[in-house]
């Protein structure tokens, strides 16, 4: 747990003539200002993240900002520019093309933001695609891509083509050919991004479900910030190719690090995601009645609004403070 | 007129320099600049030395002083391009100079095998550098024991001795064939486990290399024993789809090389993999496979001709599955039209038409497999290279720019005249467009799909034939679609070089002036064409298609059962049946007559049309009473004018004759008839038009207009029929002495005499500074120094190369019949774009017409207007005017809506619309237009040199009988100039305009 799945270092990407020897001219750290001005584009400037087992982290920006592009050098589908990346603390950048294949095979999966299926093979051999350039023998994989198939809920569609089903069909598809090797860590390239409003919701539930049994390592990308904070264990917030603040959706909100970060969060539903405990003051005497402090104030918010006097908060049976009316207005309604 | 055609570049630097920000000139200045030197220089000329030049354009005069004036001297450019043959140099024995024609010359002289000879490596220096190579790979594989220098150690060996090292032994070649294919046997097995695209690589250039030189062996090496030997490989598949179309193939047996070389390689092959796989399936096929090999060693092999009962039905077949009943049914009819309509063979065992559309079905059959295969690999090699691309698209854009000839005199030098050479020819013509395609197609795939390749974990080999090839299947369909197009316009023209089939025929024919045969085969072609075209176009269409679980498997097979039963079926037939097998003599029809009737009347009778008795009449009343009863059942128009059709048809080729009725009374009625028709048609169509816009009911309106429509396409169908009633009546009775032909001749001796041949005289006097400097500021104007040297450049070359007033008499053709194809074009195609309804039928009618080989077009033209001038004219109007109407539809089309919205809404009636937004914002695309009529004119002008030879034309079909490959590629390249100085021009224009108005970014 300590040692980090998939981490970055300081990651760089420029676009242009002769990056690498620009990066260096200019002692590793240009400014926004002197990039666009050598006539390179940044795409990603000094990102470091580090990503735990188990965890999910999104990388959340407008488009343009990087995250794409950070992504695809922790895979290395993109060559960073300069930077260090570790993966299950190896030096991924080392990694020979074999060995890159293999950890490809074995360790990764992707999804992608317009599902990018083979139109061409069915369902069944979409989802068997990983294991087929693996070699594993036709049996084996058409028997774990028929269990993927039943795992992302698109049972007996195995022998249909791409064309045949909807968007959300067809990103359980591309979903179930990921999940087909087993990967440790999941990349996740804004993939609910091109379907309607409705399926998204939909397939957001089906991916927690999927995550509660399966526990994968996770980066997720994302431009909707509602999105964000209903999958997210931390939050990365991307601008300009830099990552602005890393943190739960909780810190994100309660305490912005920039203006941006700010605006970004401003408009988001305040009482679906503080906790009680956050808002509360100290403990206070003329305080009658208990409410959890674990729980979202959206929840208690009847019982602390109605109620004329503080409430005692109360965790793990003792108490711990207590709030009133007055402070959870004050609270989700300041950034108005 | 003159001064009309010449102001058509004007206009584009006048448009382009509407608001170029670097020049502050205005549009009448440049104008000024561009023209007036242009001008003053023409003028000059034409005062001072024009009468040096005679009526064909030939340079006489002999005051030197003034030609720099005219063109670029000869006395400068002898050295280079001093063909044989040519003005002033004309001499009995050929004997080329200038180091173009010399240098190709090597290829067909003494002196070049006197050069190769010393290739010849049983002796000297050669022979001690092999066998130092060959001790030091050796020496070097033994050491590191790495396969790599095994297979060189290999490779070596089998080069040396394809050079003769080994002479000196004098061993007899014949064991050492074995010998050498069971140690590429072993090193392809080799390869196969190791499996690294290296082996693949190196296993291949070593059996290509071997195999080569067993070939070549015989002779010395050299380049052009090279290239015969690489040709004699298309013998083997050309003789194989021959034999089985036509005659059979055989007798052989195994010693026959390539037949040894398939069967190791079979044997070799299915053995390996029986053992490795330890399949009996595999074991058993090995064993047959072995044992028909023995048994071809007693008893010669024969493989019969396919039945053509069966081919039809394989074609059928194929058609079926690929775009249902439809596409069967036209691929049965190409099958049948090429069986039973042409004139019997005169003599038993002579080639039936038959017999010829075989010989060229199979050369199609030959050449597109490898055209596609070869154009593929170097486009994908081109897409993974940037470098490659960078390289191959300039040649890839000057070839494309070749007229079709400039392919077949180099081969013809390499190669021989043959049929083979013809083959190679096409194939090469084939090459570009499918490695384009291959380019865009790879280059477009997206690129989600290339990186979910890349994390499924592909390898690079992987990625190539799971991801990327199956991803751009598209593309490559479409590749193949053209390459089958490509291949069918060449095959057609190779036969300058020995073409056997159709392109034979017609040839001979056109020289020989046999119109009415020409048109036939002309025909033959046509309707082979259309028939490839859309099967390659339906493949591109197919879907992978699914299956319910546990269907049966005559439900999942359907197109293999098929198959299976056509074949089974039609031989046995043809066991039983002689007329099954082959199509008996007394089955062949012609239908020359009636062409021939059309172009001379009263040349020939078309006696088997006269329709007065048996089963013709039968048929006819059975189809006019069908469509009149459907007509009264239905209460169509459109079954009245199928009826009225039928019948008018029946009447003008003489059906009722055998009622004793004049003429005369006839003609009135039909007239009448058509007339009220006519009146009827605009009278609906203006009545529901007022309804419409009266009670401004838009749905109404809609339906209104779209039955207005629908009144106008019949009304329009209508008249066509009562016009061409109209003409067969005049053309075919003979109490109307007016004869048609005698109006369109009439015509063109006006045409010639007051507009083309004074034109073509002034177009003959422009002096070439004057045309440089002309090209050169038009296209500084448009797009700055690139484009102005690019233009010019090409324009100087011309007359470096010497073909001055040649190509000034195609340009002349060229400015004369592009202008009257968009004065054609442009004003259909905004017709055609105002409705869907109007667009689709047009499409359809484009894509028919796109189909014709562009020889076709000959025909209708010599038809009208005898060989003549403007018989080539008319042939490059109706061939340049399809992408004429085509640009302009898209151009139109591609408007932004929200654009065409904003004017309606300003009040502007259409008229304002197209005039002030639709027209301007479509000019761009409509100049692409304009770029693709001169490629394809400047192409038909070349092939018209099939009829008559002008110019350029002349000068790379009078090149075929010296094999005068110089003279042959420099015109190709001077024609290809005058084609890619106005594409410079035209499309920088275009891409500026287009960039100036939004279009593109």
């Amino acid at each position: 747990m300590n040692q980090p799945k998939l981490s970055c270092r300081n990651v760089w990407k420029l676009y242009g003539p002769d990056p690498e020897k620009f990066l260096a001219s200019h002692d590793g750290e240009p400014d926004l200002a002197t990039i666009k001005e050598g006539g390179y584009i940044p795409a990603v400037r000094n990102a470091s993240l580090e990503i735990h087992e188990g965890e999910l982290v999104v990388l959340m920006g407008l488009s343009g900002s990087g995250k794409s592009t950070l992504v695809r050098c922790m895979s290395r589908l993109i060559e960073p520019t300069a930077g260090e990346i570790e993966f299950d603390g190896e030096d991924l950048r080392a990694a020979s093309e074999r060995e890159l294949v293999e950890l490809r095979r074995h360790k990764m999966g992707m999804v992608f933001q317009h599902f990018a299926l083979f139109p061409h093979r069915t369902v069944l051999e979409n989802v068997a695609f990983p294991l087929e350039v693996q070699g594993v023998d036709v049996a084996t994989r058409n028997a774990r891509a028929l269990e993927i198939i039943d795992l992302v809920g698109l049972h007996g569609r195995g022998n249909y083509y791409p064309r045949e089903l909807s968007g959300g069909q067809q990103q359980r598809v591309g979903i179930g050919r990921s999940l087909a090797v087993e990967p440790d860590v999941w990349f996740l390239d804004e993939p609910f991004s091109a379907l309607d409003a409705l399926i998204r919701r939909d397939m957001q539930d089906e991916f927690l479900r999927l995550q509660s049994t399966l526990q994968k390592t996770i980066v997720f990308i994302t431009h909707d910030f509602d999105e964000a904070i209903r999958l997210a264990d931390r939050i990365a917030i991307m601008r300009d190719g830099v990552i602005d603040q890393l943190g739960t959706a909780e810190e994100l909100i309660t305490n912005p690090g920039s203006d941006y970060v700010a605006a970004f969060t401003k408009n988001v539903s305040r009482a679906k995601l503080l906790r009680v405990h956050t808002l509360m003051g100290p403990p206070s005497d003329d305080a009658v009645g208990e409410v959890d402090g674990h729980i979202f104030v959206a929840s208690a918010a009847s019982q602390i609004l109605s109620s004329t006097v503080p409430l005692r908060v109360v965790e793990d049976g003792e108490v711990v403070g207590s709030i009133t009316a007055a402070q959870v207005t004050e609270a989700l309604f300041e950034a108005e | 007129m003159t001064d009309q055609t010449t102001s058509e570049p004007l206009d584009t630097s006048d448009a382009a320099s509407a608001d170029g920000p670097a020049k502050q000139l205005s549009s009448r200045q440049k104008a000024t600049i561009a023209f007036g030197p242009f001008l003053i220089l023409w003028f000059a000329w034409w005062r001072l030395g024009s009468h040096n030049i005679t009526r064909t354009g030939k340079y006489e005069g002999e005051s030197a002083a003034l030609e720099w004036l005219y063109r670029v001297p000869r006395t400068w450019t002898v050295d280079w391009f001093n063909f044989a043959g040519r003005d002033g140099f004309a001499s009995v024995s050929y004997k080329a100079t200038g180091w173009v024609n010399t240098w190709f010359d090597h290829l067909r002289y003494e002196e070049f095998f006197q050069f190769t000879v010393a290739w010849h490596l049983s002796k000297g220096p050669w022979l001690l550098v092999l066998l130092a190579c060959l001790g030091a790979a050796g020496w070097m594989a033994w050491r590191t024991r790495s396969n790599r220098w095994l297979m060189t150690t290999v490779a070596v060996a089998w080069m040396g001795w394809s050079f003769d090292l080994l002479d000196f032994l004098h061993v007899p070649t014949t064991p050492w064939v074995y010998v050498f294919l069971v140690v590429g046997i072993a090193s392809a097995a080799r390869t196969l486990q190791n499996r690294t695209f290296g082996w693949t690589a190196t296993t291949a250039t070593v059996a290509t290399f071997g195999w080569l030189a067993l070939q070549t062996n015989e002779e010395s090496f050299n380049v052009k024993a090279f290239f015969r030997q690489v040709a004699r490989w298309l013998e083997f598949p050309l003789d194989v789809t021959e034999g089985l179309l036509i005659s059979g193939y055989g007798p052989w047996h195994l010693p026959d090389m390539p037949w040894l070389f398939i069967f190791v390689l079979l044997v070799g092959g299915a053995g390996w993999l029986a053992w490795q796989r330890r399949s009996t399936p595999l074991a058993v096929t090995t064993l047959l496979l072995g044992w028909m090999a023995v048994v071809s060693l007693y008893e010669p092999w024969h493989i019969p001709a396919l039945p053509w009962i069966v081919i039809a039905g394989l074609f059928g077949v194929v058609g079926w599955k690929l775009g249902g009943w439809r596409l069967a049914l036209l691929s049965v009819g190409f099958i049948l039209y090429a069986a039973f309509v042409g004139e019997p063979a005169e003599q038993a065992g002579a080639e039936t038409r038959w017999d010829k559309t075989m010989i060229t079905l199979s050369a199609v059959l030959v050449a597109v497999p490898i055209a596609a295969m070869l154009g593929g690999v170097i486009g994908l090699v081109a897409a993974k290279r940037r470098r490659v691309e960078q390289f191959l698209i300039p040649i890839m854009n000057l070839t494309q720019a070749f007229p079709h000839f400039t392919f077949l005199i180099p081969i013809g030098v390499f190669i021989g005249l043959s049929h083979k050479a013809g083959v190679i020819a096409t194939i090469a013509y084939a090459i570009p467009p499918m490695a384009r395609v291959t380019i865009l197609g790879i280059q477009g795939i997206s690129s989600e799909i290339i990186e979910a390749g890349i994390m499924g974990g592909c390898t690079r080999r992987q990625m190539l034939w799971k991801v990327e090839l199956p991803a751009a299947r598209h593309s490559l369909l479409v590749g193949i679609n053209q390459v089958v197009m490509e291949c069918l316009a060449m095959v057609v023209i190779a036969s300058f070089v020995g073409t056997a089939g159709l392109g034979q025929d017609l040839l001979f024919r056109l020289t020989g002036l046999h119109i009415g045969a020409g048109t036939e085969i002309g025909l033959a072609i046509v309707v082979m064409a259309i028939t490839l075209d859309r099967l390659s176009q339906a493949l591109g269409r197919l879907q992978p298609t699914r299956h319910a679980e546990g269907a049966p498997f005559w439900k999942r097979h359907p197109y293999l059962l098929a198959t299976g039963a056509v074949v089974v079926g039609g031989l046995l037939l043809a066991q039983a049946w002689d007329a099954a097998f082959r199509v008996p003599n007394s089955w062949m029809r012609g239908h020359e007559g009636v062409w021939e009737f059309l172009v001379d009347k009263g040349k020939s009778d078309v006696a088997w049309w006269h329709l007065s008795g048996g089963r013709w009449l039968v048929l006819f009343l059975a189809a006019i009473a069908v469509a009149g009863w459907r007509a009264w059942d239905t209460r169509r128009y459109r079954w009245l004018f199928a009826a009225t059709a039928v019948t008018l048809v029946g009447w003008s080729v003489d059906l009722f004759d055998f009622l004793h009725l004049s003429t005369k009374p006839w003609i009135y009625v039909f007239v009448v008839a058509g007339v009220a028709a006519l009146a009827y048609g605009s009278s609906v169509r203006t009545r529901l038009l007022t309804q419409a816009s009266e009670e401004d009911n838009s749905d109404l309106a809609a339906t209104a207009q779209a039955q207005q429509s629908l009144r106008f396409t019949w009304t329009a169908a209508m008249t066509v029929i009562v016009a061409l009633g109209w003409v067969t009546l005049r053309t075919i009775d003979e109490s109307f002495t007016v004869n048609l032909r005698d109006h369109t001749i009439t015509f063109r001796d006006a045409l010639e005499s007051w507009v083309l041949l004074p034109m073509r005289d002034a177009y003959l006097t422009i002096p070439w500074l004057g045309l440089v400097l002309l090209f050169g500021v038009v296209g500084y104007f448009i797009n700055g120094r690139r484009p102005a040297l690019m233009a010019a450049g090409m324009v100087a070359f011309i007359s470096l190369a010497g073909f001055w007033w040649q190509a000034m008499w195609n340009f002349y053709q060229l400015t004369f019949a592009v202008l009257l194809a968009i004065v054609f074009g442009v004003p259909f195609g905004i017709w055609a774009a105002t409705t869907a309804r109007r667009n689709t039928a047009v499409q359809v009618f484009l894509d028919f017409f796109q189909t014709f080989p562009s020889f076709v077009y000959l025909f209708p033209a010599i038809m009208f207007f005898d060989v003549s001038e403007t018989a080539i004219i008319v042939a490059v109007v109706l061939s340049a005017s399809v992408p004429a109407i085509r640009y302009t539809i898209f151009g139109i089309q591609n408007v932004p809506a929200p654009l065409v919205e904003a004017s309606t809404m300003a009040g502007c009636t259409r008229r304002q619309t197209l005039w002030k937004v639709k027209l301007p914002m479509a000019v761009p695309e409509i100049m692409l237009g304009v770029n693709q009529t001169i490629m394809f004119g400047l192409f038909m002008v070349m092939i018209a040199g099939l009829i008559k030879t002008t110019g350029l034309a002349r000068e790379l079909i009078e090149a075929q009988p010296n094999i005068d490959s110089g003279r042959a590629i420099v015109a190709g390249i001077a024609v290809a100039c005058i084609g890619m100085a106005s594409d410079v021009l035209i499309s920088e224009w275009a891409d500026k305009r287009k960039r100036q108005l939004g279009l593109i970014s």
